[in-house]
């Protein structure tokens, strides 16, 4: 059924291919690019396989980091989500990037990644800034007291792990829950905004149009905004949000995110859906540019901000970063196309027992010693 | 090719389950080569 829905697309002008050149090969391939400037400045050649990266101080061949970007890119979005999560844990345990730049070098991915699935969400007119605001400004105001944390207290990678396994078990319970009753009837918004969104679908598919993409009327509008609430309206539905609660959320994610150098969507995302129940399709008005400028922040605080001020260094590898963030870019922007295909039901619990098991792990390693090193 | 792209669609629901397989095999050819 959905297959031959995606049939009536087809074509030698397939809108998606269409997209994909216009909007996703420029800068997956521009990111590509920097990759490899910043591998020969760093350098004087190309690290990878046989050259160590120059601040991880890791061999690893860039399909490899091309290749880890895509499946974290990918794996995470499916479930909403930014690479970082994924990306972070797997550079340290696998790659053995467990030095204290590997937060912002992260952060270079979580960065660039949304910038893909931004020009989508526009042009599906996804976007409101008023959302985003509040949650920004408390990111921008979180995230460098993050970066001095991880710098100062965080530095030793045993602690650091254990965080992230805590951060791991967090993710990993929100992704089993998601397909419990209790949640589905905790986040109604959710449940009816899809259910309305599926009749459109088939109401396209039925009319031999594209299945895909909110309706043209579709956009997220402020109705009143003051210092004290903001209520927004969408796609018939009316809700009202609180500027300090959501200033505090956005300073609470933004110290623990830039702290570990993820975009903080791990977090955001439950939060906001467990307190307000806003659906997906809204609540990525506010996670994206969130991540952007948490992301931004954290990584000018790691590269300016902290060594002006302590003269403690914590430069990012460059070329590391930005072949992760182009695996990512097209990782994240396959996932965005292809999510409604994947069955959730047996892919959110499987993501989460790995989470939850690598979390468990690294908080083991941190109180006992394990026969193996994770 | 209309049959090649009906089996393409059809397979979409396994990819992210194929995607981790080969995260897991890579992962370990890493670490044997590289460790």
């Amino acid at each position: 059924m959905k297959a031959s829905a995606i049939e009536t697309t087809g074509g030698n002008s397939h809108p998606l291919v269409r997209e994909f050149i216009r909007e996703q090969a420029p800068i997956i391939m521009g990111v590509f690019g920097l990759a490899l400037l910043a591998g020969y400045l760093q350098t004087g050649t190309l690290p990878g396989a046989d050259t160590p990266f120059p601040v991880a101080g890791v061999r690893v061949p860039i399909w490899h980091l091309l290749w880890m970007g895509f499946w974290t890119g990918y794996t995470m979005g499916l479930v909403g989500e930014a690479s970082g999560i994924f990306s972070l844990p797997y550079s340290m345990s696998i790659l053995q990037f467990t030095g204290v730049a590997v937060s912002p070098t992260s952060l270079i991915t979580t960065f660039l990644n949304p910038f893909g699935a931004l020009l989508g969400y526009r042009r599906e007119k996804q976007w409101n800034l008023d959302f985003a605001l509040w949650l920004c400004v408390g990111a921008f105001i979180g995230s460098p007291i993050g970066s001095f944390i991880r710098l100062y207290w965080l530095r030793d990678p045993a602690p650091f792990k254990m965080l992230i396994g805590c951060a791991l078990i967090v993710m990993a319970v929100h992704l089993c829950i998601q397909i419990t009753p209790w949640y589905l009837a905790r986040t109604v918004r959710q449940r009816l905004f899809t259910e309305k969104f599926d009749r459109l679908k088939e109401e396209r598919r039925q009319a031999g149009q594209v299945p895909t993409g909110l309706p043209d009327d579709f956009s997220i509008v402020t109705v009143r905004k003051s210092l004290k609430s903001i209520t927004l309206s969408y796609w018939g539905e009316e809700q009202t949000f609180s500027v300090p609660l959501m200033c505090l959320i956005g300073f609470v994610v933004g110290i623990v995110a830039a702290a570990m150098g993820v975009g903080g969507g791990f977090m955001l995302v439950p939060i906001m859906a467990t307190i307000y129940g806003v659906p997906m399709y809204v609540l990525v008005a506010a996670t994206i540019p969130f991540v952007i400028v948490l992301s931004i922040t954290g990584l000018i605080s790691y590269v300016f901000t902290i060594p002006m001020l302590t003269g403690v260094s914590a430069a990012p590898d460059w070329s590391f970063g930005l072949f992760v963030a182009s695996g990512a870019i097209l990782g994240a922007w396959v996932a965005s196309k292809t999510q409604k295909f994947i069955p959730e039901k047996f892919l959110k619990p499987m993501l989460g027992v790995i989470t939850g098991v690598v979390g468990i792990l690294y908080i083991i390693q941190y109180f006992w010693h394990l026969p193996f090193t994770v | 090719m209309k049959r090649i792209r009906t089996a393409f669609f059809a397979l979409i629901p396994f990819f992210p389950f194929v995607v981790l397989f080969v995260a897991l095999l890579v992962a370990v050819y890493h670490i044997r080569v590289y460790w």
